[in-house]
């Protein structure tokens, strides 16, 4: 083997000498409260998801109902709910399948990408589903109460933003995992 | 979180401590800066932890540990983007080096490509560094040994050019 790959070996090895070693930090991660993981973070926001959309099946119509708004609307609003909840299961069912210790590299990147464009489809559903169903709503606002479609307005164009910056961290971040799996299996298939 | 024996803290705390510097390095080798090299490391251990009690014993701990921490450095998605310095790698390993100028100025060289290289090459090269063979390298990354060979093959010709060159 080459000498130069010999040397750049043994200075690999030479490395463990100035791993900057902290005992303090190892302890942090058997105490749930003190670190989370972003899988944890993001099991434990879809279980949320999906318990909150299923108490919004109802809950969401009989809040509306009492309000004037038309049958259609209160149906469509506990159908998107539903969606809402199914999609989100169906997210965090796979977050749960994620296990980096039992996966190699190819399967882990692959439930990954699985995962992110789980994410995207059920952020595109959820806006297709949401966003003639808040038109239809805040014309029904106005004519209830403006102070009511006002509220409407502003709750709608922070989810608006939140949902956009979400997204775009979402697609750089798939992009990046595709990339790296495109690349292992260009090779795989040669 | 599933509430934990003594015996299974103790347990973990004697892994990390026992392999806290290869965690290190890969960690290293895939930040890009203290903060990001901070966050891996944290993020690592975390899986770690969490993933013990799935750890059956098929395969070495050195390559359960390394599958967990290259899966993690790969996948770990940075949620902000505030950056603090961090001795690069190539720098870091010219300065470990004992010999002379020239040596040190070589392998600066040959890190400073590594550095460069993608995510699936860096892991590669880092597991074929500390003396994986070619059928652990497969397993960890889920590749063919066939592709494992001509990929580093690959990588190390570039190595041996890049220094020559």
């Amino acid at each position: 083997m080459d000498k130069d790959l010999e040397y750049l070996k043994q200075s690999w090895r030479e490395m463990d000498r100035v791993a900057d070693i902290d005992g303090g930090d190892f302890r942090n991660c058997m105490k749930p409260t003190m670190f989370s993981t972003y899988r944890r973070k993001l099991l434990r926001s879809y279980t949320v998801l999906v318990v909150i959309s299923g108490i919004y099946i109802v809950l969401g119509p009989l809040c509306i109902w009492p309000m004037g708004f038309p049958v259609w609307i209160t149906v469509w609003l506990s159908v998107y709910f539903g969606l809402m909840c199914v999609l989100s299961f169906r997210v965090r069912d796979k977050l749960l399948e994620l296990d980096f210790g039992r996966m190699n590299v190819m399967e882990a990147l692959a439930c990954v990408d699985k995962i992110l464009r789980m994410r995207r489809m059920s952020q595109w559903v959820g806006m297709v589903a949401m966003v003639p169903l808040m038109v239809c709503l805040l014309w029904y606002m106005y004519g209830i109460d403006v102070s009511l479609f006002v509220g409407g307005v502003v709750g709608g164009v922070v989810g608006v933003v939140i949902g956009l910056v979400t997204d775009m961290r979402m697609r750089r971040m798939l992009n990046e995992i595709r990339t790296a799996l495109g690349n292992m299996l260009e090779d795989e298939n040669g | 979180m599933a509430k934990r024996s003594e015996q299974q803290k103790q347990r973990y705390l004697q892994i990390v401590e026992q392999y806290s510097t290869l965690i290190y390095k890969v960690c290293y080798m895939y930040a890009d800066d203290a903060e990001h090299l901070k966050d891996l490391r944290q993020e690592v251990l975390a899986n770690l932890w969490q993933g013990l009690e799935g750890y059956n014993g098929n395969s070495r701990m050195s390559t359960w540990i390394y599958r967990v921490a290259i899966n993690t450095c790969i996948t770990f998605f940075r949620r902000h983007g505030k950056h603090s310095s961090l001795e690069r790698i190539d720098e870091r390993a010219a300065s470990v080096a004992d010999n002379s100028g020239e040596r040190a100025s070589q392998l600066r060289q040959m890190y400073e490509m590594i550095g460069r290289l993608g995510k699936i090459d860096k892991a590669l090269i880092m597991l074929w560094l500390d003396e994986h063979s070619y059928d652990e390298i497969a397993d960890v990354t889920g590749m063919s040994r066939g592709n494992v060979a001509s990929r580093l093959y690959r990588i190390k010709q570039r190595l041996i050019a890049e220094n020559h060159g």
